[in-house]
């Protein structure tokens, strides 16, 4: 297997049209994480929110997402997120990546990003993957 | 800590990965932070917070977690405080003959009634 890696490429991003009530409601059944600011319009707005909120671990996943169907077969070693703001349930997220350094074309460093349906980054990240050559 | 693999296959669907996607996910041990005794620890630690709010998140793999095996998991809890008191949840997850697979950590912004 051959892996052309260059500074600056940029994956090509994966796109969620909305992330709805649903689609929250599904994740937070999975991850048997029930916080009521990501399911009840109350609860959020108790804690000074406009509304419920997506799970940062439901947009986190969308990076592993992304770099997995880019190399299906790549080792991610490290996987880190800083969430800038609450994601409103319903809005659309854009994932993307691109590579910043690279280790003899056997892993790379990817800068991560998260964007919402306005442009603004919901959320920041990095990885460092490996590939079996 | 058993890795089940009907509810990694559910989890990978929540995320949206394709039908048919095997290993576990590097994200995937958050979900062992919803354990009833994790839970009740976050939340000794928060019972000032009216809601919790994740601000940041890392994980290391040294090894794959593999299904309907089992883990150990170790976790260590530290609250910082301020304007908007943190906790920090960092754990290390290891296989019974004491391999190292992974560590991660949580940060928690604890949200206080509006």
């Amino acid at each position: 297997m051959s892996i052309q890696l260059r500074i600056g490429d940029n994956l090509e991003p994966l796109l969620l049209h909305s992330i709805g009530a649903d689609q929250v409601k599904r994740y937070a059944e999975a991850a048997r994480d029930r916080n009521p600011i990501h399911l009840s319009s109350a609860a959020a707005e108790a804690a000074g929110l406009d509304g419920p909120v997506v799970h940062g671990m439901l947009i986190m996943g969308q990076f592993e997402r992304l770099l997995r169907g880019w190399q299906p077969d790549c080792t991610i070693a490290t996987l880190t997120t800083q969430f800038l703001r609450p994601m409103p349930v319903g809005d659309s997220l854009e994932v993307g990546a691109r590579i910043v350094s690279i280790a003899s074309q056997q892993s790379c460093t990817l800068r991560l990003t998260a964007r919402n349906s306005a442009g603004q980054l919901i959320a920041i990240g990095e990885a460092t993957v490996g590939f079996v050559l | 800590m058993t890795i089940n693999s009907d509810e990694v296959a559910a989890f990978c669907a929540a995320l949206g990965f394709p039908p048919g996607h095997t290993g576990v996910p590097l994200i995937y041990p958050i979900r062992m932070l919803t354990d009833r005794r994790v839970v009740s620890a976050i939340e000794a630690a928060t019972s000032d917070a009216v809601a919790l709010l994740h601000q940041a998140q890392s994980f290391t793999c040294h090894l794959p977690l593999v299904v309907n095996h089992a883990y150990r998991l170790d976790l260590r809890l530290e609250r910082s405080e301020g304007r908007r008191p943190r906790l920090s949840v960092k754990g290390t997850i290891t296989a019974p003959d004491n391999r190292l697979m992974q560590e991660f950590k949580t940060t928690l912004v604890m949200l206080q009634r509006q």
